[in-house]
């Protein structure tokens, strides 16, 4: 494409396009890292510019400028997630918390770290030998063996299967046993 | 659209069925059914990284005490990366023009270029892996001597999210190596550059995705 430029000539467009690029990509990391602005202007600032990139290299490397009828048109098909996600984003946003099914549980729970180091001993006392949830058990194991261990080698301080449980704990409908581990 | 799939299967062996030569229109424009492919690919591909990109959002939102990424991860290993995309980038497109001003040497120079970009990328995600996993977070634990409060949400979308993308870095190395070799053994002497273009789209889109992923997880 571009038949009416020659070789040269694409050749410097396209630097000067990768220099447009590079500038940004400092002015971002410039504005994030001495964060002279609100948080909020930040983060419309850098969304606002990054969009603006990747349009960029759209319309100029992937030669969308050059492109015609439904071959654009493709390329633009993946803004409709954009939509998408407006609308997910706007219901978590705006929906009252108390409609999220173990919301109210995660909240009251806001305090159990506190809680727990102080209770924790006989807590574990308790809890010995009874049919407790598994994981509030392994929690409470974790939690004091793994702060000295943790420094060298983490990722083998906790043992791999307990992980797999975890996730979905910590992922929100409750157990608190597991929030401890990893607030 | 007939005119088109001639021009496209049988370029290598006949020099005037180069670029030069106008294609028909339809209703792709003069795009050819490479390149319409791979556009129709990337814009599913799109979707998924915007579906990961979002439930990335919707995670964030909902995880107390999500930390600043920029304070656990640093900006100075992904910003040397994002410029190196960049760049990559910059040399694709130009091997591209190379190809088409029938410029073999200049094909193959500035495709060995945009290959080693890519390598380096994922030479400098390898290191800032080693350095997370060893020091930082896994995806399934925290270091929690040094971060009390880091959610494992983090940890978890974070290593999904970049190591998806550094597959397709992957794959875009791989797909670019094998256009190199086909520019050496010749194959784009013609001036047309179909190939070379199509696997451009592909890497332009993984750079472009990547300016997401930083902005996103890195960033904000």
């Amino acid at each position: 494409m571009l038949h009416a430029m020659n070789a040269d000539q694409k050749i410097k467009k396209y630097v000067k396009v990768a220099i447009t690029l590079t500038v940004i990509t400092f002015v971002e990391l410039a504005v994030v890292k001495f964060h002279f602005l609100p948080a909020v202007l930040i983060t419309l600032l850098v969304v606002g510019l990054s969009l603006f990139k990747a349009y960029t290299v759209a319309w100029h490397f992937m030669h969308l400028n050059h492109e015609r009828g439904w071959t654009r048109a493709v390329a633009l098909l993946p803004l409709g997630m954009v939509v998408y996600a407006g609308v997910l984003l706007a219901d978590q946003k705006f929906r009252p918390i108390s409609d999220y099914v173990g919301e109210p549980d995660r909240v009251a729970h806001g305090t159990f770290e506190a809680e727990h180091s102080t209770k924790h001993e006989e807590n574990k006392e308790a809890h010995a030998g009874a049919t407790e949830d598994p994981m509030i058990e392994t929690a409470g194991e974790v939690h004091t063996s793994e702060p000295t261990a943790n420094q060298e080698s983490h990722d083998v301080a906790p043992s791999p299967e307990k992980s797999p449980e975890k996730t979905p704990e910590a992922s929100g409908s409750g157990g608190s046993g597991a929030d401890s581990q990893w607030k | 659209m007939a005119t088109t799939t001639a021009d496209h299967s049988h370029h290598h062996g006949t020099p005037e069925a180069g670029p030069k030569k106008p294609r028909e229109v339809d209703i792709f424009g003069r795009a050819t059914h490479g390149k319409v492919g791979m556009w129709i690919y990337l814009c599913t591909d799109a979707m998924t990284f915007a579906g990961l990109l979002l439930g990335y959002a919707l995670l964030r939102g909902r995880t107390p005490n999500w930390p600043v990424p920029a304070n656990i991860l640093g900006l100075e290993i992904s910003g040397i990366m994002t410029f190196i995309l960049i760049l990559s980038s910059v040399t694709m497109v130009i091997a591209q023009a190379k190809g088409e001003a029938r410029d073999r040497k200049g094909l193959i120079t500035y495709l060995a270029i945009t290959c080693v970009g890519g390598l380096a990328f994922l030479g400098m995600q390898v290191y800032e892996y080693h350095h997370l996993l060893n020091h930082v977070m896994t995806i399934s634990t925290i270091n929690l001597a040094q971060y009390p409060t880091l959610p494992p949400q983090f940890a978890q979308s974070f290593f999904v999210v970049t190591s998806f993308h550094g597959l397709h870095v992957l794959s875009g190395v791989i797909y670019l190596l094998i256009i190199l070799g086909r520019a050496v053994a010749g194959k784009f002497d013609d001036g047309n550059c179909n190939h070379v273009e199509v696997a451009g789209l592909f890497w332009h889109f993984v750079d472009l995705v990547w300016i997401l992923v930083f902005t996103f997880m890195y960033l904000v």
